[in-house]
């Protein structure tokens, strides 16, 4: 082959990897950067490199305050996660299933709750629990946090119910299934993925957030807004930074696992990767 | 037994399903046919409880069933698209209305196994449904409903989505099965070849209403209407007008004890022949070939009378080298007085 259709063949394919690459070091590159600088010995995050050190992480793990905002981020997200699942299930499934006067409407408000920045949330529910006289506390964060992973469950979850084919419900009361064992037997295990899908982003958004509690919380921080605090001193950075690197392993696993976890689910049943791929960002969709 | 009485369902301000009598007698394989939207479907849904009646009765087995849940049914349903549960192999589809009514394992074991032996899907229980053809699903769907043991099985257009050669494999298998079984088969089809190769009974459905609830044979040979008439087989409706219809170029010879006035008749193609000459007596009239089909075991002509009516023959190709007639040919086509079917004036609706 001539050179010159060689190289016209490959262009597009050198071009590709060239953008994805590109795309990937601008995402990625910046937080691999901190997590690399978690490990040099310095309290200034640049070159050059003073040498190694796991004295950060150790600093970390021994912080009061670090390990106790962790404590409450993740009793918080845990918290509104199960809460939101459940109140989004249901909510998802009087959306898709039950005809009522105003459907379209309601499903409408879940959607633009989506759109709302959450500083003006975070502003309104500090309003809110001030005009009602309620203390902020970790309990106030996590009713502000509901309302915002709550619609989200719903769509995430309401996707999944539209995929599912009714027909299937019918099949099982046809044979003698009550609505409970329906639920039980047929939908909850054909939308688990979804449901899996809309933990996770219930979870991380909730763990994640920060304008919410920082405006609804009380004297007990979330890991966020006590990152916020102890970064007005610099030389708190590379414990943060150890941290904060901890935290974001810790979610990478956590989403790599789910999606290892459906792959291998949807193997059993005989389908394929592009299923389980369907599955995950149909349930996003 | 199945019997509808004056069974009636209305969407809004549209009647889907208007007064309809039916008895389904047990162990009878009768279907509905009719064009969508003649309300075949809502009625099968109505006898399995998912959509209630909006006045009229459903009994089984005498029973008044008509604002029971369909749960408790003794009826059970095919689905369209087969609605197999994809999270379950195919013995646990089976097993799953099993499971639900808490049957003893021994004999739940041996009930699957049987009907899993029925329809030939042994060696298969452990794939899931998407390891499975069209072909398979069906039959697997076909034993999650009939190891209930139901009093009625009922199957929503279950040959649908399967392509032509499967479909005329799965009629004789469905027949058989349902012979095998003993069970009383409601089934709801618009294809009518479908429903003539296996049901004891037809009912032909069109605007809500029943026209004519029959054996194949009777619908064919004597449709109550029109519609019927033209929705079984191919046929040559005409208007005649009062009296013998007469001329040069046509005599219409209508069976004994034929009503007077204006009536329509019927004749089948295939009793259409082309003769040399007019006959003595009997129907005949002049025409001209308009087109010839070529289908294989016979030749279908369309033939203008001199009347301006087109008529369909069908000439069987048993003999070798017959030259087809031309378009264009001018041609006599002859029946018999008994061929001339008489439609029944309907009574007022």
């Amino acid at each position: 082959m001539p050179l010159s259709r060689r190289i016209e063949r490959a262009l597009p394919n050198a071009l590709g990897i060239g953008l994805t690459g590109f795309v990937l070091v601008v995402l990625f590159g910046p937080v691999l950067l901190l997590a690399l600088f978690s490990f040099n010995d310095s309290t200034v995050i640049s070159l050059p490199w003073e040498g190694f050190t796991t004295r950060w992480y150790s600093e970390a793990l021994n912080d009061d305050g670090a390990m106790s905002a962790i404590g409450h981020s993740l009793v918080v997200a845990s918290v509104v996660t199960v809460a939101s699942l459940i109140l989004g299930t249901l909510a998802s499934w009087g959306l898709t299933r039950i005809p009522f006067r105003g459907r379209s409407l309601v499903a409408g408000i879940h959607g633009a709750v989506l759109v709302v920045p959450w500083l003006i949330i975070g502003i309104a529910g500090l309003i809110f629990f001030s005009q009602i006289e309620l203390a902020l506390s970790l309990q106030t964060i996590t009713l502000m946090h509901i309302v915002v992973t709550f619609p989200l469950v719903v769509a995430v979850v309401s996707a999944g119910l539209i995929r599912f084919d009714p027909s299937l419900e019918e099949a099982a009361i046809d044979m003698g299934a009550s609505q409970l064992q329906m639920m039980r037997y047929v939908v909850l295990p054909q939308i688990a993925p979804s449901l899996a899908a809309a933990a996770i982003f219930a979870f991380a958004w909730s763990f994640n957030n920060f304008e919410i509690s920082f405006f609804t919380g009380g004297f007990e921080q979330t890991f966020p807004v006590w990152v916020y605090g102890v970064l007005r001193h610099s030389s708190n950075l590379p414990v943060v930074n150890a941290a904060s690197t901890i935290i974001a392993l810790a979610q990478v696993l956590l989403v790599f696992g789910l999606w290892y976890g459906m792959k291998l689910m949807t193997k059993r049943r005989g389908g394929t990767d592009r299923d389980a791929a369907e599955m995950i960002t149909g349930a996003v969709r | 037994m199945i019997t509808l009485s004056s069974l009636t369902k209305q969407f809004g301000d549209a009647t889907a399903v208007d007064a309809i009598d039916l008895e389904i007698a047990d162990g009878e394989f009768f279907s509905m046919l009719g064009p969508s939207g003649c309300g075949k479907t809502t009625t099968l849904r109505m006898i399995a409880g998912f959509e209630e009646p909006t006045s009229g009765r459903i009994e089984l087995a005498g029973e008044d069933v008509t604002w029971t849940s369909p749960r408790r049914r003794n009826v059970n349903m095919v689905f369209q698209n087969y609605a197999l549960f994809p999270h379950m192999n195919v013995r646990e589809n089976v097993e799953f209305g099993l499971r639900i009514k808490k049957l003893g394992k021994a004999e739940a074991k041996e009930r699957i196994e049987r009907m899993v032996a029925a329809v030939r899907m042994e060696g298969f229980e452990d794939r899931h449904p998407a390891q499975l053809s069209g072909g398979q699903q069906q039959r697997v769907a076909l034993a999650r409903a009939l190891v209930n043991q139901p009093a009625a099985l009922l199957l929503d257009e279950p040959l649908g989505a399967l392509d032509l050669k499967l479909r005329k494999e799965m009629q004789l298998e469905l027949k058989s099965i349902q012979q095998q079984t003993g069970t009383t088969f409601v089934y709801v089809t618009h294809d009518q070849e479908e429903a003539l190769t296996m049901s004891d009974r037809v009912a032909v459905m069109n605007g809500g209403k029943v026209e004519q609830a029959a054996d194949p044979r009777t619908l064919y040979q004597r449709p109550d209407s029109a519609f019927v008439a033209d929705f079984i087989g191919t046929s040559n409706l005409m208007t005649i007008p009062t009296g013998q219809r007469a001329g040069e170029d046509i005599r219409i010879a209508l069976p004994a004890a034929s009503p007077n006035g204006e009536v329509t008749i019927t004749v089948r193609p295939e009793k259409i022949k082309v003769v040399a000459s007019e006959p003595a007596d009997g129907s005949y009239a002049r025409g001209t070939v308009l087109e010839n089909v070529y289908l294989g075991s016979m030749t279908q002509l369309i033939v203008e009378i001199r009347s301006g009516e087109r008529l369909i023959v069908h000439q069987l190709n048993d003999e070798d080298g017959r030259e087809p007639l031309a378009p264009g040919a001018a041609v006599i086509l002859a029946w018999s007085a008994e061929h001339s079917y008489v439609i029944p004036e309907k009574g007022p609706q």
